[in-house]
């Protein structure tokens, strides 16, 4: 497990650099309709604006509190030629015709641009600490799909755990596809779950490799190249079944899953399972790659979705458009979540069990093949262990590889960007070409097709592609998750926290995955 | 050593919020969060600048209020439009972003006949003026 402090020492060093260096940051502002049942309560503590059914406009600078049929806080409400103002209390719910909330939103990318200019690359610390603190976590996004023989074939899915402005993250995924004759690779970006995406950027990495060679992005979503992969001699979980052949052949039908008994038994002082690994040494250089294809379980949708969103209801309207807006707010989540989720790797060494990479989560959707490079150890076997949150993931393949180097990379920016209709979206491209203060906001069930010209291959070499994409992601409050009794607080994380979602998981794990896809929404 | 390093955090923290500046506007600044007003906006129409407070986007046209009174301005005669604060775009309808231009005009929900006939009052009017290349 990783221990606390080094993210937040690390956000500590990075906010001291960002003390003593001047530095500038972007914002501009977002604005949602702000829909609440009758029957719920909420409050929302960024600006909100009622538009009556008499033309007045009321609004409320700190937020309001509904309740009772009623829309209560500190407002002013002005005619509708903006002639007269008065100060007002409440507004009833009947009189509203519909409201709207704001919040400022922070552009991490453009912060960076300006700040680097300004200060050199204090705000990148801060913002490469909050990313250390790792706070991706939950939920769905973007998925991507190549056209094979005109049947959508999932490749990916992007910035899986990025929920709100302030975690947008980049992230880059192995893709399967390969161009056509002509050298045009295309993707359908999806958006195929209850969820805002806003799209920053979208590109696509080449590796050009040796055809002996298997690419693939590393912990850091950098691609590596590895050879000779091999599979474990030996492969034991946490309950001491031997679960080598499960994990020995990638694509096939046999995955690992996490032993019922240990998910049962797993709670929030000692919630870990965990696969006990041997491998033969290859005694090839000073460094190996553990290779593993891999997808999260729905148990940290389940987190998300029951946890934070559903069990407070109204009011996690409030914790996504404020609390989550706050660093503070965030990086709690991060560092909790940093230290339970994820999937850790250790070393055994004659000190014990040394933790040497780490992984964060990657979506439940798409398989993933990611690497984690760690120091070659002595003697004749590779001993490693793979921790985790029980029941936290789905594990295809695990080998490990020799050999390990960078390919050359090139980035092949955007060439085209087309609609449903099949026509071209210049802005969308425009938009989408760089990481700047320009997204590309989807709704379900929206969908595109992005192009990348990336030239034919030459006889001598092979090419693995990659795409990388930038961006967040808002959840849908469900109407649903307004309704009854519910939590008068928001998401706190924590032992209770982490109880309730293993059992709760441990409730739903056989019927929610076969909901899960039928409730993702259709785009075709 | 926790404690240090926490006390450290919140010091760096404070150290950090009184020295970082901001660019763009926040809720605190941008006037259609704080005030009845929609959003100020400049369309180039032809040759021509036109400013005013965003009214309301209909299926066709925006709908200002100009220093001159009621604006009617079609999508088909504007070949860029800036928002403060809030984006721009070369020209055209708005396609994509209608709603959420319509989110901080001054009356998302469109104008009623009522309301109308208050603004051209306000603005010694009769009918509001289209705006054309």
């Amino acid at each position: 497990m990783v221990p606390p402090g080094k993210p937040a020492l690390r956000l500590a060093t990075a906010f001291l650099t960002l003390g003593v260096c001047a530095c500038i940051i972007s914002r501009g502002v977002e604005v949602s309709r702000l829909t609440v049942s009758r029957s719920d309560s909420a409050a929302v503590r960024s600006p909100v604006k009622a538009h009556l059914i008499d033309g007045a406009i009321v609004v409320f600078p700190s937020g309001v509190v509904v309740a009772h049929d009623q829309v209560v806080g500190a407002g002013r409400r002005y005619t509708p030629t903006l002639r007269e103002t008065t100060s007002v209390r409440s507004v009833s719910l009947d009189s509203v015709l519909g409201m709207e909330a704001f919040r400022t939103q922070y552009n991490a990318g453009r912060t960076i641009t300006y700040s680097v200019a300004a200060t050199g690359v204090a705000l990148l610390g801060t913002v490469a600490a909050i990313c250390a603190a790792d706070p991706k976590c939950f939920g769905s996004c973007p998925t991507f799909y190549a056209d094979s023989a005109g049947i959508p074939v999932l490749e990916a899915e992007g910035f899986s755990y990025s929920i709100s402005p302030l975690l947008e993250a980049r992230d880059v995924d192995r893709l399967r596809a390969q161009p056509d004759p002509s050298g045009i690779l295309r993707l359908q970006v999806w958006n195929e779950a209850l969820e805002t995406h806003y799209i920053n950027q979208l590109e696509l990495l080449e590796a050009t490799h040796g055809a002996d060679e298997f690419v693939l992005p590393d912990e850091r979503a950098r691609p590596i190249a590895v050879r000779h992969l091999r599979v474990p001699s030996s492969v034991t979980d946490r309950a001491g079944r031997d679960v080598r052949m499960v994990v020995a052949a990638a694509a096939d039908s046999a995955v690992f899953v996490t032993d019922s008994a240990t998910l049962a038994r797993a709670t929030a002082t000692d919630p870990d399972d965990y696969l006990d690994l041997r491998f033969p040494n290859p005694h090839r250089g000073d460094s190996i790659a553990v290779v593993l294809r891999m997808r999260n379980s729905l148990l940290n949708t389940v987190l998300f979705y029951d946890l934070m969103l559903a069990q407070p209801g109204a009011r996690s309207i409030d914790w996504m458009e404020h609390d989550l807006q706050r660093i503070g707010t965030t990086l709690d989540l991060g560092k909790w979540y940093a230290g339970y989720l994820g999937l850790r790797i250790s070393l055994d060494t004659e000190d014990g069990w040394k933790q040497v990479a780490r992984l964060s989560d990657y979506g439940p959707i798409a398989w993933r093949d990611v690497a984690a490079v760690i120091p070659a150890p002595a003697g004749d076997s590779v001993h490693l262990r793979l921790e985790f949150l029980a029941d936290q993931w789905r594990i295809d393949r695990i080998a490990i590889g020799d050999a390990v180097r960078r390919p050359r990379t090139r980035t092949v920016p955007l060439g085209a960007v087309t609609n449903s209709e099949g026509d071209a979206e210049p802005r969308l491209l425009s938009d989408l070409r760089r990481a700047d203060d320009h997204y590309v906001q989807t709704t379900p069930p929206q969908r595109f097709t992005i192009a990348f010209d990336v030239g034919t291959a030459t006889t001598d070499s092979a090419r693995t592609f990659f795409i990388a994409s930038q961006g967040y992601y808002t959840e849908w409050v469900r109407g649903s998750w307004m309704t009854g009794m519910r939590d008068a607080s928001t998401f706190k994380p924590g032992n209770d926290a982490l109880n309730h979602v293993l059992r709760s998981w441990a409730r739903q794990k056989d019927s929610l995955e076969k909901s899960f896809y039928r409730t993702r929404i259709p785009v075709r | 050593m926790a404690r240090i390093r926490l006390a450290l955090l919140w010091l760096a923290v404070s150290a950090a919020a009184t020295v970082a500046c901001f660019t763009g506007p926040s809720v605190g600044t941008f006037k259609p969060a704080t005030t009845g007003h929609g959003v100020q906006t400049k369309l180039r129409v032809g040759r021509a600048n036109v400013s005013g407070e965003l009214l309301a986007i209909d299926d066709s046209s925006f709908v200002l209020l100009g220093s001159d009174g009621v604006l009617i301005v079609p999508f088909s005669g504007v070949t860029h439009a800036s928002f403060s604060g809030f984006g721009s775009y070369q020209g055209g309808a708005p396609g994509g972003e209608t709603e959420r231009l319509q989110l901080v005009s001054r009356f998302p929900q469109g104008i009623s006949a009522r309301t109308m006939e208050a603004l051209l009052s306000d603005s010694r009017q009769t009918s509001p003026r289209v705006v054309r290349p």
